[in-house]
């Protein structure tokens, strides 16, 4: 008799101001009961047409507009630019500022990562875990406003180096303050991460097969816990990264199916280690000398196109500019993680609870501002 | 069934684990900085009442802008720098040290003098462009972050006070006369010389 | 790390054009060389690209167009984990009427970066599932990153002029 009964899909809007839906998206969900049958997403509230903009602004001008692509990690957001029109006018960056670099970028990373980590958890819930990555962050935050006097939008990387040296002093702080961090990660895999009820909240929810992650252009942590073994950073190696030795973690579907929220959850536990011992090396490494290359105030770069990638937090970000001579690009175009990422998310979401909607959008970590851009 | 009751007891166990971790921190110092009672602007003033961990402002912090206008040579480079044009300056030439009054032992030289210099503080976006393209320093961040106000028109700094304005135009002016005096003279003289040798 | 030999785009072309016929050539004066598709043969190259065994470019980093006087070029960027490979395709279709195939079928993320240069530069996808506006409103007006686009005075009820205090900054 039951299957005589017919019901009715249900269209519901999840945002555009949902807690859980990190920054303004909406996701128009048409819902049989608590399953989704059809998922939506609807972008570009944050949409501040930063690619136009740059076809208005000298080269040296986008630097503090690449802040805001990605606040979360606007270090690594301002060295991808650079590091474009960089290799267009074939400038060298001395090899301080390049250590400097790295420093700030994974001092940056780890810290974005510690808001997804908390993000996450809060989505499932869990309160806690969320106020307590926040002071770790707060940490950083203070570390990185000593180098460049800003806590978000940092403008420190300019083109051909870095602006401001390292203050005194910072090298002690900053290893003071791994180790009292490797301490508190530890902290926080026993406060959630091997909780039984986080654990049945993001297992087995939502896997991604490595040839899916590959086919929707996943990067990053999120194509790491599909388990394919591919970092920028080590594949391409840009900067000093084949200097330094880390290791890459990849899913391994320790609890659940290989992909799901879960390892890629877990994966970016896991950079934030491999971050911290970059860390140290870099800090014993560092040599001294200048900070930055000899650049003209008003670069042309030649005729011609160049993409670049580099690895953010959010994954390979890749910065296409297109320069025709002029004091400012002609186009650039700025491919983001969480752009392909979201693209993913209606065939994810076909046929999985509400909730677990959540947990899926909460794993990928995606940043609305590097979404629309 | 076996499976069923290890996750109750996980869960349970796991559970209790964190609430240990979560009670320990009632024995730590609050790591929250009250603002605005605490004051985070030097090192002395925040160890008075805060025991936390976090430190103050670093000196290099990037707060609302502030010129020096006795050093600004009104080269217009932070103008140019600013991406988003929230800075104008308009200058004369004419000697800075007897429009401003400082006193200098060198002879008065002609430099260029603001007769305006407006910051949109409502439109900058602190990125510290300005600040770095400065061969003086004149243009400086400061530390200051509090900058209520009720209209928007209020958060246009304006640097250079009308009158400052109304006297470098006037000694630019009176600069341009004594030139076109000085000039009228030594044609003059001239004029005189090539009659002489005539 | 990876020390072994890669193809370079000269090498990559040779695959293209024995295996497929197509001709294609190599771009020159630029930073990253691309190889140069007729907007006809995009789709064949790519399904190539994507298939054959020794290239197995499995992702597409990024698709976009570029308003240069006459023409939108169009730039893919392609990725091959397998071997460690990276090019560039390029075409151009006319701006009076921007059509090319979508290559949806070939790579899933095509979908929405296609979307955005829909959205942005107007060029039509055919075959695409689903091309509708995605960062722009669906009323919008015009197409943002053209060269010749001009700012609208103002969007439903939201004005766009100048404040005062602007025309004071820059006239």
């Amino acid at each position: 008799m039951t299957s005589e009964l017919k019901t009715e899909h249900i269209t519901i809007n999840m945002g555009p101001q949902h807690p859980s839906t990190h920054g303004v998206i909406r996701f128009v969900i048409k819902t049989d009961g608590e399953i989704i049958h059809e998922c939506d997403p609807d972008v570009g509230y944050l949409h501040r047409g930063i690619e136009k903009i740059a076809e208005s602004v000298t080269w040296q001008g986008f630097v503090p507009f690449t802040d805001r692509v990605d606040y979360l990690a606007s270090m690594n957001a301002n060295w991808a630019y650079c590091m474009a029109v960089e290799e267009m006018l074939g400038t060298e960056v001395p090899e301080r500022a390049e250590y400097i670099r790295v420093i700030a970028g994974e001092l940056n990373r780890i810290s974005s990562h510690l808001v997804a980590i908390g993000a996450a958890d809060m989505d499932m819930g869990a309160i806690t875990p969320f106020v307590q990555l926040l002071r770790e962050r707060e940490y950083i935050n203070d570390l990185l406003e000593m180098i460049c006097g800003a806590r978000l939008t940092y403008n420190y990387y300019s083109i051909g180096g870095v602006n401001y040296d390292l203050p005194e002093g910072f090298s002690i702080k900053v290893m003071g303050f791994l180790d009292h961090f490797e301490v508190a990660v530890e902290q926080m895999h026993r406060l959630v991460t091997y909780n039984q009820i986080f654990i049945n909240r993001f297992a087995n929810v939502a896997a991604v097969s490595p040839e899916m992650a590959m086919d929707y252009n996943f990067v990053g942590p999120n194509l790491r816990g599909s388990g394919v073994k591919y970092d920028v950073r080590r594949n391409k190696p840009y900067s000093i990264y084949d200097k330094l030795d880390f290791e890459i973690p990849i899913g391994t579907a320790s609890v659940g199916t290989l992909g799901d929220c879960y390892d890629r959850y877990f994966v970016r536990v896991e950079e934030i280690r491999e971050s911290v011992k970059i860390l140290r090396q870099c800090l014993q490494q560092i040599p001294e000398g200048e900070i930055q290359a000899k650049v003209k105030n008003a670069i042309k770069p030649p005729v011609g196109h160049k993409y670049i990638r580099t690895e953010t937090p959010r994954g390979d970000t890749g910065y296409f500019i297109y320069s025709d001579g002029k004091t400012s690009p002609s186009r650039l175009k700025i491919r983001t993680g969480s752009f392909t990422g979201m693209s993913i998310i209606p065939e994810l979401a076909r046929n999985i609870f509400i909730a677990d909607l959540v947990a899926v959008i909460g794993s990928l970590d995606i940043v609305a501002p590097e979404l629309d851009r | 069934m076996n499976a069923y009751f290890n996750n109750i007891k996980n869960g349970i166990q796991t559970v209790f684990e964190g609430m240990s971790i979560s009670l320990a921190s009632f024995f730590v110092h609050p790591i929250t900085i009250q603002y605005p009672e605490d004051d985070i602007s030097s090192a002395e003033k925040l160890k008075e009442t805060y025991k936390g961990q976090l430190g103050p402002m670093p000196e290099n912090y990037r707060g609302i802008l502030d010129v020096d206008l006795s050093i600004c040579t009104a080269c217009q480079l932070c103008v140019k720098a600013c991406p988003i044009d929230c800075i104008v300056i308009d200058a004369v030439k004419c000697d800075k040290s007897k429009v401003q009054g400082t006193k200098s032992e060198k002879p008065a030289v002609k430099t260029r003098t603001c007769t305006r210099f407006d910051i949109h503080m409502g439109k900058c976006m602190f990125c510290a462009l300005c600040t770095l393209a400065c061969p003086t320093g004149a243009i400086v961040h400061t530390k200051v972050f509090e900058m209520n106000k009720y209209q928007l028109q209020d958060l246009v700094l304006s640097f250079v006070s009308e009158e400052e304005k109304e006297k470098a135009i006037k000694r630019d002016s009176e600069l341009k006369v004594e030139a076109a005096a000085e000039k009228a003279a030594k044609a003059a003289k001239e004029a005189e010389k090539t009659e002489e040798e005539k | 790390m990876f020390k072994e030999h890669t193809l370079n785009t000269t090498e990559i072309i040779d695959l293209i054009q024995k295996n497929t016929q197509i001709e294609v050539k190599a771009s020159e004066n630029s930073y990253d060389a691309s190889i140069i598709v007729e907007p006809k043969d995009v789709l064949p190259v790519m399904k190539f690209l994507k298939l054959s065994r020794d290239l197995s470019f499995k992702v597409l980093s990024s698709h976009t167009a570029v308003h240069d006087g006459e023409d939108f070029k169009l730039f893919w960027n392609l990725l091959s984990y397998e071997h460690n490979l990276e090019t560039t395709i390029e075409s151009s279709v006319p701006v009076v009427s921007p059509q090319i195939q979508s290559v949806c079928k070939v790579w899933k993320a095509a979908d929405w970066l296609e979307r955005e240069s829909y959205d942005l530069f107007g060029i039509q996808y055919i075959d695409h599932p689903d091309l509708r506006r995605i960062m722009l409103p669906e009323d919008w007006i015009g197409f943002p990153l053209r060269k010749d686009y001009q700012s609208p005075e103002g969007y439903q009820d939201i004005e766009n002029s100048r404040s005062e205090i602007d025309k004071r900054f820059k006239p």
